[in-house]
């Protein structure tokens, strides 16, 4: 069995603890805490979601989203808190239904609308994310246009996307420092001559780099 | 005048019918008694909406250990229409190779014929000692209760022998040589 979720972490194990894996262990979900944090804690949740390749459609992403995220909101209430990163493969662009729709994960694009009070819909509150990395895509910022290319001769086709993530609740958004989609290893380049990622050299993904101030 | 006529209902219709939730809460104590306390299992039952006409109950079954600070591992989820614990459909990782979305756009259940749909209470039974022997639970199982081992007798050693700890302490404290834990599942990574 592969596990589809890892954490390196420099932190001891008491300092960094494995709290939850969700059905299907798309999402595993450790606390963070240490005497160096203004918070007293925060959740850290890796997750990796069924892709379209291996045969998820639209709304089987969207119908899993919705699952994880009341896994992560349980999380959450048992912890009786709400500072909670969530971060990796989402396999869904930000404008896709499962990361923007108020069942699923409502990512918003905007601290503001990140900001705003949990959202009624169907007489539940729905809690919101910040979703930064809108404001990654295209050639109009530093570094690649995306985390993932897509080469295919299809009549619709963006070719960048952005697959790979870090949501924050909005108690966490004035904690983001840098964003970065990683296009570089320190040592190796992670794409090849046309810009986009190298599949050989380890991954079709490009990784994001983010830091938080907490 | 007495009438002789032979029953057309299905023998399954009997006088006691186990609901989903009696039947989950059964295999956590049976976990719990199973393995001496190093495993619980915790059963939880939650309202979702799912439009203003369907209500759907939502059932969870996850592992606990509490040596490993009371990580949770979900087993498997069970939804049913509120107040109609059949048909009950079973999530679980053994389903997803032929997961079926048990949900539509909706959000209301499908009435499909999904191998993970229960309509009677024997069905459940089947459907719920297939997941706990499929060997993604077997293997998690095994491996918690191995953590929970290595991690109970740690303690132990660390009571007994408290300068070995603290100078393990000191050792990944180090900004010479930094420790990288790994945390995970225990399973090879992609």
């Amino acid at each position: 069995m592969k596990a589809k979720v890892r954490a390196l972490t420099r932190l001891g194990q008491k300092e960094f603890i494995h709290r939850f894996s969700s059905l299907n262990r798309e999402m595993a979900v450790w606390s963070i805490a240490t005497s160096k944090l203004r918070s007293t804690e925060v959740l850290l949740a890796g997750v990796h979601l069924p892709s379209k390749s291996g045969g998820a459609k639209d709304t089987d992403q969207a119908s899993i989203a919705r699952e994880v995220v009341e896994e992560l909101n349980d999380v959450e209430d048992r912890h009786n808190h709400r500072s909670t990163v969530v971060v990796g493969d989402f396999n869904m662009h930000p404008y896709d239904a499962g990361m923007t729709s108020v069942t699923s994960f409502h990512g918003l694009m905007t601290k503001d609308l990140a900001g705003l009070p949990d959202r009624l819909h169907r007489r539940q509150p729905r809690r919101r994310f910040y979703n930064p990395m809108w404001g990654l895509f295209g050639d109009r910022t530093p570094g690649p246009s995306g985390s993932y290319y897509w080469r295919a001769s299809v009549l619709h086709n963006p070719y960048w996307g952005m697959l790979d993530q870090v949501l924050l609740r909005p108690m966490l958004i004035n904690s983001l420092g840098a964003l970065h989609i990683l296009d570089h290893d320190g040592n190796h380049t992670l794409v090849g001559p046309d810009g986009a990622p190298d599949k050989k050299h380890i991954s079709d993904h490009l990784p994001i780099l983010f830091r938080l101030d907490i | 005048m007495a009438t002789n006529v032979q029953s057309f209902w299905p023998r399954v219709i009997r006088p006691k019918i186990l609901s989903p939730l009696a039947i989950l809460r059964g295999q956590a104590e049976a976990l719990a008694t199973q393995t001496g306390g190093v495993l619980l299992a915790e059963v939880t039952k939650k309202d979702i909406a799912t439009d203003h006409k369907n209500r759907t109950d939502a059932l969870t079954l996850d592992i606990v250990v509490p040596a490993l600070s009371n990580y949770r591992h979900r087993i498997l989820r069970v939804v049913h229409a509120k107040d109609q614990p059949y048909p009950a459909i079973v999530e679980a990782e053994i389903f997803r190779l032929c997961r079926k979305a048990i949900f539509e756009d909706s959000g209301a259940l499908k009435t499909s014929d999904a191998e993970n749909r229960a309509d009677t209470d024997q069905e459940f039974i089947a459907l719920v000692k297939k997941v706990l022997g499929s060997p993604q639970v077997l293997s998690a199982a095994q491996s918690l209760i191995a953590r929970a081992t290595d991690a109970l007798v740690g303690n132990a050693g660390e009571t007994l022998a408290g300068n070995v700890h603290e100078s393990k302490h000191a050792f990944s404290s180090s900004t010479e040589r930094p420790d990288i834990d790994v945390s995970g599942d225990d399973d090879e990574t992609d």
